[in-house]
Formats: structure tokens, C-alpha cells, sequence
């Protein structure tokens, strides 16, 4: 047999489609095809879940094969959906209209930057709907044509969409560097929402908001199981620190209703997040309650359709109407911030029967939660040590050496920058900054939010994290920073297997899988907090690791 | 003039040569961006890919040189990886090197050189062996990192959670499932 010479084999795998995704395209965009390979696509949703959930046209489908059985006439319902959307959402329309390609968002998405592939520009990824668009609803369609890129709705532009749609975690940055501030992120929710129309979407989606709708939570935890996890939580608290913390569940007449992604009660490391809550209130005394029904703060029909969103929403103020609380505080999330934020109280206000979220212990009022009545655990933590209501001691996390990663919904949507590193401020000797390019609202993606985070699509996941831990590595290296603390439940899953790739352990301690730990900003709160009745000279970190304060300093 | 003192004379233009090459694997306008922007915070491929070339080609030009796996060479490895590109492709670079060189030998006659550039050559095969353990170990970290998923109990965000949607089959009509009778990849999981 001639043994191929290495140019030879290199054409072969270039111009052949391969294992992941198609070769990267080097032809015009439009006439590049959309190849589906096992590992380039997240799963499509399983028929009981779109069933579940009422959707359209269930099926057994999948990508990679020629058909994906699409009902009849499904060009007009995408057309007709379309021009519904038009009507009711004036920011798409503009959005539609007023881009002038000028090219600036082009290099700003972590998809693109990650990936090399010219359709995850910002700009084109929104040119795959234009396109559309322009041929069905502009005035000049038919003179322009072709000319000006204009495309009929056909079966390779839908695959397109679902491509692409799903190679956009919604992150917003690229619209903080547009000049029109154009928003990719909700032309990707669009192009989302009219794919379901016809039954096309990812079962990592479905699932968990099918499970939210069904018990309250993505993981699908029924109430004793919620209750019981906390329950362990509660005796590892115990046992690292000596103190008794007493939550409770569905109390009627609490002040508060704290609300949290259920990760924390449930997955590594989040429930080191949910210990340090756990400290903290009952350092502090908090009438507060969780609720087993309203026990998820994350909201997956963000990004399935706004009706979705809304109706997983509303458990939020059903709960606390139903137990008679004040005001709601809100654990460490993403999403669930973006859709608290923007969208809550349109979709499910005016939460009159509560009241203007005022610290019990402070007696600060939160001007910025008036209308929602709902405020994140950072703002509510950042006051309290503003007003020397915490015994801190931050020696107790002298092992981190901690940067901080703003979460895109968070940083983005909500602005919440500052009380997280005032937080950091006070809760560790000594953190460190990422470049200034990739913090705060210019901060880079995980890579796998909007439910982009499961395994089969694990390479590309890695590929659009790049961007984020290649600023955590420059700071590893230059700093020795070993941890990197977040406030969002989807990025301490999705971030510690992002740096288990690109920072692997290189220490001597082969139970270690990365050099940078991902750290709730809470648990590095908890673990700094001197309670009352603790162990002396306390020796375990939240996580049973050992404390290094005693022989260090003094 | 030897043929080490022409590579460090000719690094410079013979590196730029070279990562065309590699940056020539993706779409006109990603080439552009990925070559033009030096800031490594606003296009972290371009640079690793700069900096791990940079890397190897230093140690392929020093004879005295033996440990291939430097930080930056496994960087841009990590890199290819996790790229949609088949094994071949993402090691195959290290011998464009060679053709690259061989140029240069002609122009400074070949005859003269012909030993050394045999010399040359062997180290780059050498180093190709190498790199293939480390694409392949960072494979395998691909592979660590979803089981480390599971273990964790991550999976459970970051993939399908299991408990409910197993009640909820019980729960729900086997209408659907009796219509299909074939095995779709998503029933498999
Ligand atoms: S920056 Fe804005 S106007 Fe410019 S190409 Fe991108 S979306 Fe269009
Ligand atoms: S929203 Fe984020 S992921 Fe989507 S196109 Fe913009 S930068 Fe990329």
C-alpha cells in the first residue's frame, strides 16, 4: 500500500467535512453549506418534551440526518411568525433595519474568536435572519434581490439558523461594542423562538424547563429531596465550623424568600455557595425562608420563548404572595438576573402586595429593587460590611488567591460590578484583576450559557471559552491566582470544566484537576465569616480543605 | 553561512511564512482578523498560535534542545484540540517547516548544506512525535473533563437531569415512542 505523503492526507481532511463540523468555510458565506457531525450539535429535544411543553410537531429527529421531518407549510409558519414578531417587538424591527455592516462587532464574540468560523461574527450570525427579513418585508426586495444578500426562507437557511442560533450563548457583548447598540443576543432569541415553532430545538433546554414546570427546578428535585440536601448541607456546616444554621421551608409570615438556582442545593461547587449563604444569614439572624416550589432561580425559557420565560417566572411572586413575605432575595445567577431585571416585572408585575426591599439589619432601602422587589445576594452582602454589620476574617481564605469573573447577565444586564469586588475587598488578603478588556461589561462568556452547556458539544464549548481562560491563564501566570470567583450557578459548572482544559493541574496533588478552583463569591464570604459558638482555631474551608491562616500570619 | 545561523537569520520572515500557513486553514476574513490583531486578550487563537510556533521553531533550530513540550507549543496544541480538524491536520504543520527551510537551503545551495538540512529534518519529525503525545494527552483531558462532569454531579447542569424526566416518561403516553421504531442517537444518552 503507497503511504500517502502528508499534503496529500492534509487535503483529504481540509476539503472533506470531519468529525466536528464541517471544514471552516472559505467560500462566500452564502454558499457555504451547514454540515451536521455527532459533536457539532447539541441534541434535539426528546418528543415527550416538546409534547410536555405543547409545542409543535414531536418528534424522533436528529441534525446530521437529511430530514429533520418538518411539518408541512412550515415556510409560512416561520414567515408568519416572523412578521407577528415584527409586530409585537418594535427592538427587533430595528434591529433588523438600522445595522450598517460596519464591522465593529465582528471580532468581539467569543464564538467567533474561539471558533475562526465568519458566520459566529456578530454581524453575520444577524444577517442569517436579515437576510430573510429583507426578501419577505422590505420595501426594495424585489429590485435588490440577490444583490443585496436577500435570501427566501429555505431548508439550508433553517439549518443555518439552528446552527448558528446555538452558537450564541447570549451574552451581549457584542452589542456593548456596537454603535447603534444593536443586540445579537436578542436576534439569536428570535431565531430560537420561531425554530420552535416548527419543532426544532435542544433537549438540554426542554428538559430542565420542563422540569422547572413540573417540581420547580431545572434538576427536577421534588420537595423532600430539596429539603433533604439542604439537610446535609446544613450537618457539613456543622461539622466544619461547630454551628447549628437553621433554615426553613415554605414559612409563612418570613420577611424574606431567599430564591436560588437549584444547582446550589444540589451540584459541586455550588453547594459550597450555598453553605456560605447558609453562614451568613444565621450569622446575621435573617427572618428568611426558602421555598420547595419556587425552588429554582434560573429560568430556561430565557432561552426557549418569551412566553415560556414568563409563565417559569411567575412562581417567583406566586410564592411570595403565597407565604406573605416582603421582599425576595436572590441567590448567585445569571440568567436568572437578566430575566429578574429586564423582563420580571413587565411579564409578571407590579408585585404591589410586597414591599420595597429594606435590610432588616441596616435599614437600607433598595431604591434599584422598588418595582421588582427582588435584590442579589451581592448587593445585600456589600451593605451589610459597608456597615460593619460581618466579623470577617479574611486570613481564613488565605489559600485563594482569587480573580473575579463577571458573569455576563449580571455584568451586562444588571450592572452589577462594583459590590462583588467590594465584597472581594473584604473577604480575601489579597485578588487580582483579569485585563481590563475582558471585565466587567466587556467581560467574556463562559462559553456554554443559554443551555449550551452540555456534554456532547463539549470541544465547542471549549473552543468559546478560550477567550475567558486565556485572561485567567495570563493572571495564573503572572499572580499565582489559583481561584476564580463567580456569581452565577451555570458558571461554576461550566468555568471548572473550562479550566480543568485549559489550566490542568500541574501541582503535586493528583486529586487536583485544574491549577484555578471557580468559587461562589458566598462561599468565600462564609468561610471568611467568624460565627458565634465556632470551633476554635477552625482548620477546614468550606469544602473540608485545609485553612493555612495559623501558620502564616498572626 | 551554516544552516542554524540561517534560521535565526531568516526567523523572523520564515515564522510569518509559517503561520499563514496555519491561519490559512480558516476563512478569508478570520485570517485577516487572526493575523493583523496582536492583542492577546482580543484573539486569543492567533496569539497562542503565534506564540507556540515561535516556541518551536526556536527549539528546532537549537540542537543542544530536547524537551519539545514547552508551554506555549502546548497552548497551541490545547488549541488544535478542541478544533474541527481531523488529527493529521492539526500536527501536520510542524512539516510545512520543512519545505519552508528547504527553499532557503536552495537559495543558499543545497549542496553545501544538504547535511544539515538532513539534520534539520530529523529533529522535525522527531518533535512531530512528540506533539502527537501531547494532542493526544490533551485529548484525553477532553474526555476526563465530561466524565469529571458526571462526577461531580455538574452533569446535572450542565446535561440532561435524569431523575424527573424518568418519572416523567412513566408518567407520560408511550404513544410517541410506539410510532418510532428506530434508535435515534438522542434516545441513546
Ligand atoms: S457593530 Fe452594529 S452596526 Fe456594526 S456591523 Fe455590528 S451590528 Fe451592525
Ligand atoms: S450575544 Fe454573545 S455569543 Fe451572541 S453574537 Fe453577541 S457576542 Fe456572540
Amino acid at each position: 500500500m503507497a503511504i500517502p505523503k502528508v499534503e496529500d492526507l492534509r487535503a483529504a481532511v481540509a476539503t472533506e467535512p470531519n468529525m466536528f463540523t464541517g471544514a471552516i468555510p472559505r467560500k462566500d458565506w452564502q454558499d457555504t453549506f451547514t454540515e451536521f457531525k455527532e459533536g457539532n450539535f447539541a441534541y434535539p429535544a426528546k418528543p415527550e418534551m416538546v409534547e410536555y411543553h405543547h409545542f409543535p410537531n414531536p418528534r424522533i429527529w436528529s441534525p446530521d440526518q437529511d430530514d429533520w421531518k418538518l411539518p408541512d407549510g412550515w415556510e409560512d409558519i416561520i414567515l408568519n411568525g416572523l412578521r407577528e414578531r415584527l409586530d409585537k417587538f418594535r427592538s427587533l424591527k430595528v434591529f433588523m433595519d438600522i445595522c450598517v455592516r460596519c464591522g465593529a462587532c465582528a471580532d468581539k464574540c467569543h464564538f467567533f474568536l474561539g471558533t475562526g468560523d465568519p458566520k459566529n461574527m456578530p454581524v453575520l450570525r444577524a444577517e442569517l435572519l436579515r437576510s430573510v427579513y429583507r426578501n419577505e418585508f422590505t420595501v426594495g426586495r424585489k429590485l435588490l434581490g440577490k444583490m443585496q444578500g436577500n435570501r427566501p426562507m429555505t431548508v439550508k437557511v433553517l439549518k443555518e439558523w439552528f446552527m448558528y442560533s446555538y452558537q450564541c450563548t447570549e451574552c451581549r457583548r457584542c452589542s456593548v461594542f456596537c454603535p447603534y447598540g444593536i443586540d445579537t443576543a436578542e436576534i439569536t432569541m428570535m431565531m430560537r423562538e420561531l425554530l420552535h415553532l416548527v419543532g426544532v430545538g435542544i433537549n438540554w433546554i426542554l428538559e430542565p424547563a420542563a422540569n422547572s414546570n413540573r417540581t420547580g427546578n431545572h434538576m427536577g428535585l421534588q420537595p423532600h429531596t430539596f429539603k433533604d440536601n439542604i439537610g446535609y448541607l446544613v450537618d457539613d456546616v456543622k461539622e466544619i465550623t461547630g454551628v447549628d444554621v437553621h433554615p426553613t421551608f415554605n414559612r409563612k409570615g418570613a420577611e424574606i424568600l431567599f430564591i436560588t438556582p437549584s444547582a446550589d442545593v444540589f451540584a459541586e461547587p455550588g453547594i459550597y455557595t450555598f453553605m456560605g449563604y447558609l453562614l451568613l444569614f444565621e450569622h446575621i439572624g435573617l427572618d428568611y425562608t426558602l421555598s420547595t416550589y419556587a425552588s429554582e432561580g434560573g429560568n430556561f425559557g430565557l432561552f426557549t420563548s418569551n412566553e415560556m420565560m414568563k409563565k417559569l417566572n411567575a412562581k417567583m411572586y406566586a410564592e411570595a404572595k403565597r407565604l406573605g413575605v416582603k421582599w425576595i432575595l436572590g441567590g448567585e445567577c445569571g440568567h436568572m438576573w437578566r430575566v429578574i431585571h429586564q423582563y420580571m416585572d413587565t411579564m409578571n408585575g407590579p408585585a404591589d402586595f410586597m414591599e420595597v426591599p429594606k435590610s432588616p439589619i441596616t435599614g437600607t432601602v433598595f431604591e434599584n429593587a422598588r418595582s421588582t422587589k427582588m435584590v442579589h445576594i451581592s448587593e445585600f452582602t456589600a451593605d451589610l460590611i459597608k456597615h460593619g454589620k460581618l466579623k470577617l476574617d479574611p486570613k481564613r481564605n488565605a489559600h485563594r488567591v482569587p480573580t473575579f469573573h463577571d458573569s455576563c447577565n449580571p455584568a451586562r444586564a444588571m450592572g452589577l460590578m462594583d459590590e462583588p469586588r467590594y465584597i472581594l475587598d473584604n473577604v480575601v488578603p489579597k485578588w487580582h484583576e483579569m485585563n481590563e478588556n475582558c471585565i466587567r461589561e466587556k467581560t467574556y462568556c463562559c462559553g456554554s450559557g443559554t443551555g449550551l452547556n452540555t456534554g456532547e458539544i463539549m470541544e465547542l464549548r471549549m473552543r468559546a471559552g478560550l477567550p475567558r481562560a486565556n485572561a485567567v491563564q495570563d493572571v495564573n501566570q503572572r499572580f499565582g491566582v489559583n481561584a476564580l470567583a463567580t456569581v452565577c450557578a451555570i458558571d461554576r459548572a461550566t468555568l471548572s470544566t473550562l479550566m480543568e482544559y485549559w489550566l490542568p493541574n500541574t501541582s503535586d496533588d493528583p486529586s487536583r484537576a485544574t491549577d484555578v478552583d471557580v468559587i461562589g463569591l458566598s462561599e468565600l464570604v462564609g468561610n471568611a465569616l467568624v460565627m458565634d459558638g465556632e470551633i476554635e482555631n477552625r482548620e477546614q474551608g468550606l469544602r473540608f480543605e485545609e485553612l493555612i491562616t495559623t501558620e502564616t500570619e498572626g | 553561512m551554516t544552516l542554524p545561523e540561517l534560521l535565526i537569520k531568516k526567523r523572523e520572515y520564515l515564522l510569518g511564512r509559517w503561520e499563514d500557513i496555519i491561519l490559512g486553514e480558516y476563512a478569508k476574513d478570520t485570517f485577516r482578523i487572526f493575523k493583523k490583531q496582536k492583542d492577546p486578550f482580543a484573539n486569543p487563537v492567533g496569539h497562542k498560535i503565534r506564540i507556540g510556533m515561535a516556541e518551536l521553531y526556536d527549539l528546532l533550530c537549537d540542537e543542544s534542545d530536547t524537551e519539545v513540550a514547552t508551554p506555549g507549543l502546548e497552548d497551541l496544541l490545547r488549541v488544535r484540540a478542541v478544533q474541527p480538524i481531523a488529527a493529521s491536520t492539526a500536527i501536520s504543520f510542524v512539516f510545512d517547516l520543512k519545505t519552508l527551510v528547504a527553499e532557503q537551503c536552495e537559495k543558499e545551495g543545497m549542496d553545501r548544506l544538504y547535511k544539515e538540512f538532513l539534520a534539520f529534518c530529523a529533529r522535525v519529525d522527531a518533535a512531530a512525535l512528540a506533539m502527537f503525545d501531547i494532542f493526544s494527552n490533551c485529548r484525553q483531558t477532553v474526555y476526563q473533563i465530561r466524565m469529571n462532569e458526571f462526577k461531580t454531579g455538574r452533569h446535572i447542569i450542565t446535561d440532561s437531569a435524569r431523575c424527573s424526566s424518568q418519572i416523567m416518561k412513566e408518567d407520560m403516553a408511550d404513544s410517541i415512542r410506539n410510532r418510532t421504531t428506530n434508535a435515534q442517537p438522542n434516545e441513546e444518552r
